[in-house]
């Protein structure tokens, strides 16, 4: 523990001295004793004081970055989360010692189960230093399972309490008593916050006991064992679209399945995740991951998935060697090519690109308010304000509807595939926006999550840029194939959608200009097209808008 | 907030700006509109909330700036010259000091 230095002896004291004020409230509860009583009290100062020693020192640490080291910085603020709840701890402690005083018969609490209460709790600050200096996450699960135990145990001698106060026992004795219990509940909630701060510090995410809950149980409907006690939690991709996800790892390694993949959020979310898998798997068995186990708690939900081996073909594209990049595409158009031609149904959809956009054109304008723009005139030439030509497209695209539907991805994102480059296969991941529709919804998804990659290095960019032309030649060829005469129509207006929305997740504002003016530059294409009054059929999507 | 003018005179004052991504058949209309602004001494920008005219006339600054790196190019075009507005010498400069007595309105 490199980075603890000087204020690992603090903390390791600071533990002792609230694990000693337990002890010794313990003693008073059970004997009131005014020396007892006294030094208790006095104590409580000095835990005061180590704890602004060791905030001072933590902050100091966060406040220098350790160089940017995040593991070192998220253990200076687990120690500081912990010591603050360590010295709230030892406060509850002085108040049960002055509430005890209360007691009219001092002896009355011992008709309940208050020594439980106090094994519980220095049980669960014994494992604490272990626990943080480790980073053992199981032993932080038992410290979080301490406040479960000591919830259940206040519930027990509160319906006694209530019995005996019923029973016409002394309102004061009783009430009393109720106080102390209430206090040590309070330790049990304090002790939780210290169990997922080592957690924190362990896997470097807040992360809540209830999501472990939900782990274990899914696991255990699973009929395996908790995996943390004997694997490890990786906490790898953190929260996107809603869900948590996280990489469970047994011992056990196999070709395929290194792990499964544990991922909890939204009930209904998850559940239509469930629902496009099975679909997926009838139609090309092995594409999508395989479900585990799910389980429902209310509106969330949890499941385990497989996790693939693999690469996703965003790694493979931008750092895999050129023929691996080049044999992944062509697996992959394979693959997309496969699916389309098997999943199509002779029924006419409307994809509503436009509708997508403006869902989105909130979010787009809160982070870049400066593309709103009015319409302008610059020296007799007008330019169209930014809606209005949003408007004449909506218009416009009321004309056109894909000949045909394909069971899409959904979310048809360069991270969301995943090449196994052993197996030569393709899978598919994060599939819960997958529904019949066009195909182009896909293809301008792709295209544009090659483009919006941050990538300035002139090698990676031409990569990027033959990956995109690569697709596209192939995605006209699909639909010459299949008699799509208005497919460059579709997906002009399925890159505008993409190009413009993608600007609300761009934090460089220049880079987010250059999409959204490429989406604005396509509207103008397709809105001089139509004012042309030339057949649909001769329009083409002007390919260098994929080239940055 | 850039104001049109009351008698519906454009403004002499303002800041208008545009960025766009073009191509080279429709960058063409924007680049003949300016040549024929030169050409007329009369340039107008246009917003809903600004109606600014530049009127190029005399001499005129020019810059070129061509770049080329890493195949990414750039070319800036720069004009600047001054225009006779009328800055009018307040007819009456000088201080005047009126006598009156204190606290009233002089």
């Amino acid at each position: 523990m490199r980075f603890l230095e000087g204020v690992e002896e603090n903390f390791r004291f600071m533990v002792l001295e609230v694990t000693k004020q337990v002890e010794n409230t313990l003693k008073v509860v059970e004997n009131p004793d005014p020396a007892l009583v006294a030094k208790i009290e006095s104590r409580d100062d000095y835990i005061d004081n180590l704890k602004s020693v060791i905030e001072n020192k933590c902050f100091s640490r966060i406040h220098t970055g350790f160089g940017g080291d995040k593991r070192a910085i998220d253990l200076a603020r687990a120690v500081n989360i912990i010591t603050s709840n360590l010295e709230r701890l030892a406060d509850h402690a002085v108040n049960i010692v002055m509430q005890s005083q209360y007691l009219r018969d001092p002896h009355f609490i011992k008709r309940y189960e208050y020594k439980a209460f106090f094994a519980e709790i220095t049980k669960a600050l014994r494992l604490v230093v272990k626990a943080l200096y480790n980073q053992d996450i199981t032993l932080a699960f038992k410290i979080c399972r301490a406040e479960v135990t000591l919830d259940a145990l206040f519930k027990a001698n509160f319906d006694v309490i209530l019995k005996d106060l019923r029973k016409g026992e002394s309102p004061e004795n009783c009430i009393t008593a109720h106080n102390i219990f209430r206090y040590l509940e309070r330790m049990g909630d304090t002790i939780l916050n210290i169990g997922e701060a080592i957690i924190f510090a362990a896997v470097g995410e807040k992360f809540k006991i209830h999501q472990y809950e939900a782990l274990k149980e899914t696991l255990g409907e699973l009929g395996r064992e908790v995996p943390i006690s004997d694997g490890e939690f990786h906490s790898i991709w953190g929260t996107r679209s809603g869900c948590r996800i996280g990489k469970v790892e047994g011992a056990r390694q196999g070709a395929r399945t290194s792990g499964v993949l544990f991922k909890e959020g939204n009930a209904e979310k998850l559940r239509c995740e469930t629902e496009n898998i099975r679909r997926w798997e009838a139609i090309m068995p092995g594409l999508p991951p395989k479900v585990q186990a799910f389980h429902v708690d209310g509106d969330s939900a949890s499941m385990l998935m497989e996790y693939l081996g693999g690469c996703t073909y965003q790694e493979v594209v931008l750092s895999g060697a050129p023929e691996i990049a080049a044999n992944a595409t062509f697996i992959l158009e394979q693959t997309v090519r496969q699916l389309w031609q098997e999943t199509r149904t002779d029924r006419t959809v409307k994809a509503g690109y436009v509708k997508q956009l403006t869902q989105r054109l909130d979010d787009v304008y809160r982070m870049h308010p400066s593309f709103r723009t009015p319409a302008m005139e610059m020296t007799g030439v007008p330019v169209a304000g930014f809606e209005a030509l949003l408007e004449r497209t909506a218009e416009l695209e009321a004309l056109f509807e894909a000949p045909f539907s394909v069971f899409i991805h959904g979310d048809f994102n360069i991270n969301n595939i995943v090449y196994n480059h052993e197996e030569q296969r393709i899978h598919y991941i994060d599939l819960h926006r997958s529904k019949d529709t066009d195909f182009v919804q896909d293809v301008s998804v792709f295209l544009i999550s090659n483009f919006r990659m941050p990538v300035l290095d002139s090698l990676l960019r031409t990569r990027l840029d033959d990956v995109m032309k690569e697709f596209l030649s192939f995605s006209r060829a699909f639909a010459v194939e299949n008699g799509d005469a208005t497919f460059e129509v579709r997906l002009t207006l399925g890159l505008t959608r993409s190009f413009i929305t993608s600007s609300r997740f761009e934090f460089n504002h220049r880079f987010a200009k250059e999409m959204f003016h490429r989406g604005v530059y396509l509207m103008r294409k397709l809105d001089a097209y139509r004012q042309s009054g030339k057949p649909w059929e001769g329009f083409t999507l002007p390919d260098d808008v994929l080239i940055y | 907030m850039d104001k049109k003018d009351k008698q519906g005179l454009p403004a002499r004052e303002g800041k208008f700006s545009y960025e766009a991504v073009e191509d080279a058949a429709s960058l063409a209309k924007y680049l003949q509109a300016l040549t024929d602004g030169f050409a007329s001494g009369s340039m107008r920008f246009s917003r809903k909330d600004l109606d600014m005219e530049l009127c190029p006339e005399g001499l005129i600054g020019f810059a070129v700036e061509a770049k080329a790196k890493d195949g990414r190019m750039k070319l800036a075009l720069k004009f600047a010259w001054r225009e006779s507005v009328e800055a009018k010498e307040p007819k009456n400069d000088t201080l005047a000091i009126v006598p009156g007595a204190d606290g009233e309105k002089v």
